[in-house]
């Protein structure tokens, strides 16, 4: 669905001074069905692969295929359900007014127009803000409304940039839900996001930028049994930990709750002979997703 | 497939169009009717009824023009609009083209009922031939096209076009002095030919009217050209 081959983008100012590499030969393949993320720190050219993505930008060196298309190509014959970090509509416009209007530019047809508004009105939970002009909106609604627009055309390219940015927990868990009944054999959900929890727990793979390279694609929710830890586990009061893990440390303000730096197979046979010893495991999780690990390991102290 | 001319948003643009500038342009037509009315001794001819459309018209068709077409591209552009616009299934060039054309013809409407409110007032029907509403539709192809052009390139649109059509009819004024030099006078050939459409001249014929056509069509042509090519996004977030 998505081909990109040793795509570089840099910014040219028109009157001299310093030239910003955004992107350096990046190739990458993303295959329908796939929910596909992309991390990385601040100015990683996470915004500007999307752009590139989408065909508002091109490319300083490289070639994109979406769907077999240029990507300006691509957008303008079959559309693309795009959600902007920084949500972008007129002002006056109305919650319902600012919808009807994007329903007719995603050519929703006018019979369903109606219908489709209301339908997302209803589940990102806009209803009692339709009347109100977008900028008397809450930047979580204003996001919601931008969800909203991105999701009012069938389309088989998702592109979500920070989708959850400015959204209360329980918009941002509803927004997961959301996610997860849009994917699709047939359709690809691009996530570009600083929240790599929120990356582990819906991508299936994640593709992690630094300074405009790609510095390597994760498997997310993927663990092996390699891990080296830190994990953290919590054991009912009184248990002697230290006798099973010497060189565990008690967490501070957590009583109960130990770090420990092993591997998962040695993490393993510890908590059996605790158990076995008789103590209650209350809890055994890593410290750090695999997600969180590599991207730490890919940006080191910039992360 | 969905077309990419998105004639199903022309209502959305025609409704922008009508409470934006239309407004505007109702108030002021009925305010000058309404003075009109009131000037002079009540009936005229129908010739002495278009001479005073053709004056007034002189007088606002320009700021008319461009209230209809500022900011049209720039304004999408810079505040990051066209994010959300062009990722649905739009042709930018059709989208700014149809936009173009209501514009173009929200103003030519504005004059024709400014032609009848004019009419009714003065008891003068008709006051208006083809000429008043057809030098106002040139006008809209060369200064609409200069600011559509200037909108494309992201610039600040009408006020360039408001500047370069100052400096035209200006260059052509000292230029037939004949004090000044041949640079002079090609930089004023150079420029869209506004002078011929100036209300004080006869409408323009032959190859002067050619002249302002071609002009204006290689603008808008060149806008939308521009438009085509140039990427809308100047940066990942911009």
């Amino acid at each position: 669905m998505i081909a990109l081959e040793g795509i570089a983008k840099t910014y040219r100012p028109l009157f001299g001074g310093r030239s910003v590499h955004a992107l350096r030969d990046l190739t990458l393949t993303v295959e329908r069905g796939e929910v596909f993320g992309i991390a990385g720190p601040n100015g990683a050219g996470k915004s500007t692969l999307l752009s590139l993505l989408l065909g508002v930008l091109y490319p300083t060196a490289g070639t994109i295929r979406v769907g077999g298309h240029g990507p300006r190509e691509y957008v303008e014959r079959n559309g693309v359900g795009y959600l902007t970090e920084l949500v972008a509509i007129p002002p006056r416009w109305t919650v319902d007014s600012a919808l009807r209007r994007y329903a007719a530019l995603a050519g929703v047809p006018a019979v369903d127009r109606r219908g489709r508004v209301d339908a997302l009105i209803e589940s990102l939970g806009l209803g009692e803000h339709r009347r109100k002009q977008v900028r008397q909106l809450s930047k979580g609604n204003l996001q919601r409304l931008g969800l909203a627009q991105a999701l009012l055309r069938d389309s088989e390219l998702l592109v979500l940039d920070e989708p959850t940015h400015g959204l209360d927990p329980l918009w941002t868990s509803r927004f997961r839900d959301i996610v997860e009944a849009e994917r699709r054999p047939d359709r690809v959900i691009v996530i570009a996001s600083h929240n790599l929890d929120e990356l582990e727990r819906l991508a299936d793979r994640v593709a992690i930028l630094h300074q405009g390279r790609l510095e390597r694609i994760v498997v997310a929710g993927s663990r092996t049994t390699d891990d080296a830890g830190p994990y953290r586990v919590v054991v009912s009061r009184g248990a002697d930990v230290a006798s099973v893990f010497p060189a565990a440390e008690a967490v501070v303000g957590r009583p109960g709750e130990f770090r420990i730096m092993s591997g998962l197979v040695e993490v393993n046979r510890g908590i059996g002979r605790l158990i076995a010893a008789g103590t209650t495991v209350e809890a055994f999780y890593p410290e750090r997703s695999r997600l969180e690990s590599e991207f730490r390991n890919a940006v080191g102290e910039d992360a | 497939m969905t077309s990419r001319w998105p004639l199903r948003y022309a209502p959305w643009t025609i409704r922008d169009f009508a409470f934006g500038p239309g407004l505007i342009y109702l108030a002021v037509v009925v305010f000058a009717t309404w003075i009109l009315s009131h000037a002079g001794t009540g009936s005229a001819s129908a010739g002495e009824a278009g001479q005073l459309l053709t004056v007034v018209l002189g007088q606002v068709s320009m700021p008319f023009v461009l209230l209809a077409t500022g900011g049209m591209v720039h304004n999408d552009l810079t505040a990051g609009y066209y994010r959300s616009i062009f990722a649905k299934p739009v042709s930018p060039v059709a989208y700014y083209f149809q936009r173009w054309l209501i514009g173009g013809l929200g103003v030519l409407l504005t004059v024709l009922l400014f032609a009848a409110g004019l009419a009714l007032a003065r008891h003068a029907w008709p006051a208006v031939g083809w000429q008043a509403p057809a030098r106002v539709a040139l006008l809209y192809l060369l200064l609409g096209g200069l600011v559509f052009l200037f909108s494309v390139l992201n610039w600040r649109d009408w006020i360039l076009a408001a500047l370069v059509y100052i400096l035209e009819m200006v260059l052509h004024e000292v230029a037939a002095t004949n004090l000044f030099g041949p640079l002079l006078r090609w930089l004023s050939a150079a420029l869209p030919p506004f002078h011929l459409l100036s209300g004080r001249g006869p409408f323009p014929a032959g190859l002067h009217l050619l002249h302002v056509i071609a002009y204006g069509v290689a603008l808008i042509a060149g806008a939308l050209a521009l438009l085509r090519w140039r990427a809308l996004g100047s940066g990942g977030r911009a």
